[in-house]
């Protein structure tokens, strides 16, 4: 359980979350990422804080597991199949001030981290084949603080933020005297990106949600100098790279309940066209020196993208003490990433998810919830125009991602 | 052929060095908590960290996570504490600068399958700084119990169950944080010559580098004997993060038509992160109903302090197809020196007034701890340090309160604590000797939030 708090920590070199590929807790998950309208656990500190009103005092921790298996045609001798796997925490606690915001406040926060590796950072030249957007984010630190306020006329509000970190230093070398001096100067520092929700329930039946995330970037980031290197110049050296990246997100989503069962609907927008670079360029040109034949940094192109969101769930007794929930649901996942040309060979595919899960709940005095959910993405098919040893070749790009993920919690 | 070779080892010189400083960055170094320094937690500081039988409050998530068991109330807390060391080395001031740090606490008890649970979480950050590193090499001499160790992320959770209505026990984890990698450096350098410039040069580079936690484990006993008497008793283990580095430089060195295919590989291990074993034996008295006195002793475990410094070697391979020229000659491996420490016996003291004055609760605290420097008396090393006294001061006062028996509240907490080193005479390994005083004040104040 603690393993994952520590993370905010170490949340160093992270490459964005996973919750932004997969939803955040299996309740979600198994509902096609839907929740913006209803999620009322721990994982609402992500989904929208919002939410939390509605918490209990309760914990959940669990595990999530993902294959990526992904190809690129004719065969790449860059491996693209991946696996991730993560530990997932989450607590609510309500905070009973007196009037008049008894019962009004709770804080909420959901942690998923990937095992002892906390995260994984690749950056890599664009000519080699890879997914950036997929297996990297999945192994990748998601920590998520927030608190929810309940307001009257079925109005609920929340904030919150997602914490990463980054990697900013400087290195000076000098080689006079008898040997090579150096002295590395960085440190780690937080990033923060902040969430603001809304959520209305007019009555028992309808709920609406509407949550926007500022987008959560961490970089790694060393400048190098090098002196005295006898009568050699060298040119100051940016070991640059992006180590996390979710885009800022504007979510809105309707859920209907009707007797057993519940229908929720949602659309959301993603501001892929922020992100510029995986990497900068090693050597920068300054303005007096241009033009420079150094290598320049890989402009990505990306585009904005919609992904609208559908999940059911349907909820019936098992016995006097006990309930069982049954999920399952769908989302479009259009990719930000345009077909590649020339030697970049940054792949990304536009996704169809599929999702199913379920969740057993036993009353008091036991108070325990088990839940699971699977999801199934589907990447079409997609050919890029690429130049490999100076001669054209058109390449797919496919594959498939499955994801499952299992938590144990309870109130206390 | 002198111009070739001068092109040969300009890749060599250029990135041998920074690909070493690059792993000795990554290798960065983390010894022990800051909270050891500095403690966790107005109150607790105040009373000088002599709180492991009385401590309910987050602070319990570093000094006994037994105390949790406690708690009877939701308790959220937030702190800032102002530490400025003067570590002073042959009578000049180290450049130890001052650091502030914020804390982050809770404490969520609540009951599962009937038992009485408690949830905590214990943070401090230094501002947005989760960590600094800066490196040293063997033959620098550093105080390195100070520097940048109060700016390290000190992270704990716990949890605790009150077995019995006098017995609680609680567990958890501390957690370090370490990166390792691979950094690979490709391209061609360009010298300034016809018009070209050194922004010419085409170089590029790749970082693949994982982030690992590393846990520590807690374990807390906190015995209510009588309502004047409470015993505790804690350990807490051993954290430590071997790193391993590895850098390769690739590529083909041009000699005219001709090119040499080149590699440069770098391995570098360090012990990146090592909190000493600890165990404590503490205690509450309360003579009167109005009056705490609480003791504590503290082993820890310093003998197994691994030397800061990276270990690294390297390796080089110029496939030279038979021309005639030198391999440049690449740093020795580095020879690390013990870090000559023994463990320690450390003891707190602290005392907490709680007198009637007006309708709020006001509490004046003291506390008092000797920490003695780990480094032995006779050894030769450049790891700088001096035992230390510390002598804290504080108050607290209920700012709001209401609910059944004023149960629930705001409390303000603030503390100041000094600690003087005292003199101390240390041998370099050259043989030349360095006289090390100081002292270092901390500031500090943090709201409590019981629901």
């Amino acid at each position: 359980v603690a393993l994952a708090l520590a993370l905010f920590g170490v949340a160093t070199n992270a490459v964005a979350t996973p919750a932004a590929l997969f939803g955040a807790g299996p309740a979600s998950q198994a509902m096609g990422g839907t929740g913006v309208s209803f999620a009322s656990d721990d994982s609402a500190a992500y989904i929208n804080p919002a939410g939390l009103p509605n918490a209990a005092k309760a914990f959940a921790f669990g595990v999530q597991a993902a294959r990526f298996a992904l190809t690129e045609s004719p065969a790449s001798a860059d491996s693209l199949n991946d696996e991730s796997h993560a530990i997932l925490f989450g607590v609510t606690v309500p905070l009973p001030f007196p009037d008049p915001v008894s019962d009004r406040l709770v804080l909420g926060l959901n942690v998923s981290s990937p095992g002892a590796a906390i995260a994984r950072v690749a950056i890599l030249n664009e000519s080699r084949a890879q997914f950036p957007l997929l297996a990297p984010r999945a192994d990748a630190l998601n920590f998520n603080l927030a608190l929810g306020a309940k307001l009257p006329w079925g109005l609920h509000v929340g904030v919150g933020s997602g914490l990463l970190a980054s990697l900013d230093g400087k290195i000076a070398i000098d080689s006079g005297g008898d040997a090579a001096r150096s002295v590395t100067d960085d440190e780690l520092v937080l990033t923060a990106a902040p969430v603001v929700g809304l959520e209305y329930a007019p009555n028992e039946a309808w709920a609406f949600g509407l949550v926007w995330r500022s987008a959560l970037q961490s970089t790694f980031d060393l400048n190098v100098t090098v002196e005295n290197l006898g009568s050699l110049i060298v040119p100051p050296l940016h070991v640059t790279g992006l180590a996390g990246f979710d885009p800022s997100e504007l979510n809105l989503e309707a859920s209907h309940v009707l007797g057993s069962w519940r229908l929720a609907l949602g659309v959301g927008h993603r501001a892929w066209s922020a992100l510029h670079t995986l990497r900068d360029a090693t050597v920068q040109c300054p303005p007096e020196a241009r033009p420079c034949a150094a290598l320049t940094a890989h402009e990505l192109e990306l585009r904005d993208t919609w992904v609208p969101r559908l999940g059911v769930e349907h909820v019936q007794a098992l016995g006097a003490k006990a309930e069982l929930a049954l999920r399952a649901g769908y989302f479009f996942e259009p990719t930000p990433v345009p077909a590649q040309q020339g030697t970049a060979r940054v792949f990304d595919n536009t996704r169809h998810a599929l999702t199913a899960g379920y969740g057993v709940r036993f009353a008091a005095p036991v108070n325990l919830e088990l839940q699971m959910s699977a999801q199934w993405h589907h990447l079409l098919p997609r050919d890029h125009a690429l130049v490999r040893d100076d001669r054209a070749v058109t390449t797919s790009t496919q594959g498939e991602v499955v994801g499952v993920c299992w938590t144990l919690g309870g109130e206390f | 052929m002198r111009r070739q070779y001068t092109h040969a080892a300009l890749v060599l010189a250029v990135c041998a060095p920074l690909v070493w400083t690059l792993c000795a960055m990554l290798a960065a170094r983390a010894q022990a908590n800051p909270a050891d320094i500095f403690g966790y937690g107005s109150r607790s500081s105040a009373l000088g960290g002599a709180v492991s039988a009385d401590v309910s409050d987050a602070s319990a998530n570093y000094y006994n996570p037994g105390g949790l068991g406690w708690a009877e109330h939701t308790e959220v807390s937030l702190g800032f504490v102002h530490m400025a060391p003067t570590l002073v080395q042959d009578g000049a001031n180290a450049p130890v600068g001052a650091v502030n740090a914020w804390q982050f606490g809770l404490v969520a008890p609540g009951r599962f399958w009937g038992l009485p649970v408690s949830f905590g979480l214990a943070a401090q950050v230094s501002g947005r700084r989760i960590a600094r590193v800066v490196t040293f090499t063997e033959e620098d001499q550093r105080w390195f119990l100070y520097e940048h160790r109060p700016e390290q992320l000190f992270l704990v959770s716990n949890v605790a169950l009150r077995v019995t209505p006098r017995l609680s026990l609680g567990g958890g984890f501390g957690f370090l944080a370490s990166t390792d990698g691979v950094m690979r450096i490709t391209g061609e350098l360009v010298q300034p010559a016809s018009g070209a410039t050194q922004y010419d040069s085409r170089l590029d580079h790749e970082v693949l580098a994982e982030l690992s936690s590393v846990r520590y484990p807690q374990l807390g006993a906190s015995l209510k004997v009588l309502p004047e008497l409470d015993l505790a008793l804690v350990y807490r283990g051993e954290g430590k993060v071997t790193l391993d580095v590895d850098s390769d430089i690739e590529g083909n060195i041009h000699f005219g038509p001709l090119a040499f295919p080149t590699r440069y590989l770098l391995f570098s291990k360090t012990i990146q992160s090592w909190i000493p074993r600890q165990l404590t034996l503490g205690a509450r008295f309360a003579p009167t109903p109005v009056l705490d006195l609480h003791v504590d002793l503290t082993w820890i475990d310093w003998s197994g302090l691994p030397s800061p410094v990276s270990a690294t070697s390297s390796q080089l391979s110029i496939d030279t197809r038979g021309a005639l020229f030198d391999t440049p000659q690449l740093p020795p491996a580095t020879q690390l020196s013990s870090a000559h420490a023994s463990g320690r016996l450390s003891p707190r003291l602290g005392a907490e007034l709680r007198p009637p004055w007006g309708e709020l609760g006001w509490s004046l605290r003291a506390g008092y701890a000797y920490q003695p420097t780990p480094l032995d008396a006779d050894s030769s090393s450049n790891l700088l340090d001096a035992d230390v006294h510390v002598f804290s001061f504080g108050a607290g006062l209920h700012l709001l309160q209401w609910g059944a028996g004023n149960a629930s509240g705001l409390q303000l907490d603030a503390q100041t604590q000094w600690g003087k080193l005292g003199q101390r005479t240390q041998a370099a390994p050259g043989g030349e000797e360095t006289s090390l005083t100081g002292h270092w004040v901390a500031v500090g104040a943090g709201l409590r939030l019981s629901l």
